[in-house]
């Protein structure tokens, strides 16, 4: 599939090559970037990749999977689609369009890293399933990057019709080169439709990643955005969920382990801008070493919400003594009926917890292990696509253990 | 046969001595019984035995079959062979009863994989609902079943020397009565539990026949005896042992009693303490 990019998507892009060269970058001085390492990255040193050559790194199979996208430094490569499993739906590159695609159309704010992401941006992934679909299995997304002092764009649309389902997985890896990715995901889930989405990012220590993230529910309508984090240097997540149509619902959850010197910053938005309206969030992170974490969210009631339910938790471990988690979140809302919660914490190992697991005989580092886990389990048994749950426990295991060896040498 | 030496033992918290000269020798099959006062510093001792971090041993030794278990980590001394039923069983979130006591046996080079049946039997046993199982460790579970929980703990993990910190707190009739025969059993097992049973009411002997009773009050055991001893502390109460310029923030506040029984409280003579 690697043929020439549709005439029109280039075109896109070099208009944002352009619109780049009078955007000012991201500055910390803006709330939504304040405490971020954004000043340390000069996003207009790195141009596009242009090369999706090479091998990608082969990944373990998703078991049931309706269909599987390959995407390198940006590109899709190849989809491999199970008919009977998407029931109707659709899986395209959008370089293979020869009519222009609208990309980013949910966008609600101009924020410059938009600029930034359409200036790499060579292709998307476009799910649509129509009206009372049932996907079979995830749609899953295996995204590679391998470009050195460069950008690459990654740009995810899942469309859901009346009463349509879907669940997509989109696993981010990167080699170990110094580059900037700018993900981009738009879930759209029109009325009684349940989308579901789920970034596994696993990238190499010297990638930075700025991703912006788009939702909206309408009437009855259920969106499911999800990340589990891991891994590159500053990589950071702005979702901005918005919940149109009257009873809508949706879960914003989030599991984060930071290690080494990496930051993992989060900026959550849950806009009730409908009656009866739910959103709950919990984003749960563990940082260690001289890892940092920001988890900053606001829940907005606008005054046509009345009947909201928005609850909001953000909970932190603090593993090390070098490193730092921040945590602010707010309120604002403009509508007396309704119900909204906020809770935060940052706090180390559990004491007494440790001791009652030590008095039962469990030696301290695998009382530490299971209390880690356990603190995940709550979000992670919550995560759509149960196939990666046990993938996603050991990943966190494994950097415990990681961590506590380098602690013991 | 196991015995546990506790010998002169002495801790403090902060710059204040709790315990200060405690001696007590316990063997397998034995049911030795610690009562006091509330502000005693009996949960010290059961803390202090088993490891608790916040204590810092002043002096003294605790020797379980020889082994010096006050330079042991406190994972090592249940290894060890010791084991502690607390009196607020801590809420653990995210682990399960089965993850633990697995781990536990893994460190101690036992097969793990008889754990799950070992539970299930201790708990049907001891009338643990079996849906309660695969919760989160005490977590939502009442002041009961957290008791009959350490009470599986105690038969999946099989010590030879358990600690028990009030158990009888928190128990309703029912659950009293179960736990108590099932520690009883313990005690006249093949290789037999020794008992050090903490506790403020008579009430616990009932299934569970002490052979020593020992008042304990200011940090030291003031006074030792049979089964008598207790039942005539009930007429006489602490009073003569308690020193009303003495405090010690060793707990729950006094009369916790859940019955609400006042009224053995105040044939105790507690009030005055």
């Amino acid at each position: 599939m690697t043929t020439a990019p549709a005439a029109w998507l280039e075109q896109r892009r070099l208009d944002a090559v352009t619109a780049r060269g009078t955007t000012d970058p991201p500055s910390v001085d803006e709330e939504v970037w304040r405490y971020s390492r954004i000043a340390d990255l000069d996003l207009s040193s790195f141009d596009a990749a242009d090369g999706s050559a090479g091998d990608v790194p082969a990944v373990e199979a998703i078991d049931g999977a309706a269909a599987t996208v390959l995407v390198h430094n940006g590109v899709v490569v190849s989809i491999d689609a199970d008919d009977t499993r998407l029931a109707g739906a659709t899986v395209r590159a959008a370089s293979a369009a020869s009519e222009p695609i609208e990309l980013g159309v949910m966008r609600r704010h101009d924020d410059p890293i938009s600029v930034f992401h359409d200036a790499a941006l060579r292709d998307a992934v476009v799910v649509d399933v129509p009206r009372g679909a049932m996907v079979d299995g995830p749609v899953v997304i295996e995204s590679w990057v391998d470009a050195p002092d460069a950008a690459v764009a990654t740009h995810t649309v899942v469309t859901g019709a009346a009463g349509a389902h879907v669940t997509v997985l989109e696993r981010r890896r990167s080699s170990g080169a110094t580059q900037v990715v700018f993900p981009e995901v738009e879930l759209a889930a029109a009325r009684d439709a349940r989308v579901s989405y789920l970034a596994v990012q696993q990238l190499g220590r010297a990638t930075s990643s700025i991703e912006q993230q788009w939702s909206d529910a309408d009437e009855q309508a259920h969106v499911v955005a999800a990340v589990a984090a891991f891994g590159g240097d500053y990589a950071r997540v702005r979702a901005d969920f918005r919940l149109s149509g009257r009873g809508a619902s949706g879960d914003l959850l989030s599991v984060y382990f930071g290690d080494g010197d990496q930051m993992l910053d989060f900026r959550t938005f849950q806009d009730h801008e409908a009656p009866d309206t739910t959103s709950n969030l919990l984003f749960k992170g563990a940082v260690t070493g001289e890892a940092s974490s920001v988890y900053s969210g606001l829940i907005r009631v606008s005054e046509d919400a009345p009947g909201t339910n928005a609850f909001q938790t953000n909970r932190n471990l603090k593993l090390s003594d070098d490193a730092w988690a921040y945590s602010v979140p707010n309120l604002e809302i403009e509508q007396n009926q309704v119900a909204c919660s906020h809770a935060s914490t940052v706090g180390e190992i559990d004491e007494l917890q440790l001791f009652y697991l030590e008095s039962r005989g469990v030696p301290t580092t695998v009382a530490e292990q299971l209390l880690v886990s356990g603190f995940f389990a709550e979000v992670i048994d919550q995560l759509p696509v149960p196939q990666v749950r046990a993938e996603l426990r050991s990943i966190v295991d494994a950097a415990l253990e990681a961590d506590r060896a380098e602690e013991a040498s | 046969m196991s015995e546990l030496v506790i010998t002169d033992l002495r801790a403090s918290v902060g710059d204040k001595e709790i315990l200060k000269g405690v001696s007590l020798t316990i063997r397998s099959g034995e049911v030795h019984a610690v009562m006091g006062p509330n502000g005693s510093g009996k949960s010290t001792l059961s803390h202090v035995i088993t490891g608790r971090p916040g204590y810092t041993v002043t002096g003294g030794s605790v020797l379980l079959d020889g082994v010096e278990l006050l330079e042991l980590s406190a994972w090592e001394r249940a290894r060890a062979g010791l084991f502690l039923a607390m009196q607020y069983p801590t809420e653990v979130p995210g682990v399960s009863l089965e993850a633990m006591l697995s781990a536990a046996a893994v460190a101690a080079g036992r097969d793990a994989s008889g754990v799950a049946a070992a539970i299930a039997h201790e708990a049907e046993t001891i009338g643990f609902e079996a849906k309660l199982i695969d919760r989160a460790l005490n977590v939502d579970l009442s002041g009961g079943e957290k008791k009959r929980n350490e009470t599986i703990q105690l038969g999946v993990l099989a010590p030879k020397i358990a600690v028990l910190d009030e158990i009888d707190s928190g128990l309703d009739v029912d659950a009293m009565r179960a736990v108590t025969r099932r520690i009883e059993q313990a005690t006249n097992a093949d290789e037999p539990l020794g008992v050090l049973a903490i506790t403020h009411y008579k009430r616990l002997f009932e299934e569970l026949e002490p052979d020593a009773v020992h008042v304990f009050a200011d940090g030291v055991i003031q006074k030792s005896g049979g089964a008598e001893l207790a039942a005539e502390l009930e007429d006489t109460g602490y009073g003569e042992w308690v020193d009303p310029n003495v405090a010690v923030d060793d707990g729950p506040s006094a009369f916790d009693d859940p019955f609400g029984d006042t009224t053995f409280a105040d044939r105790l003579n507690l009030h005055e303490g």
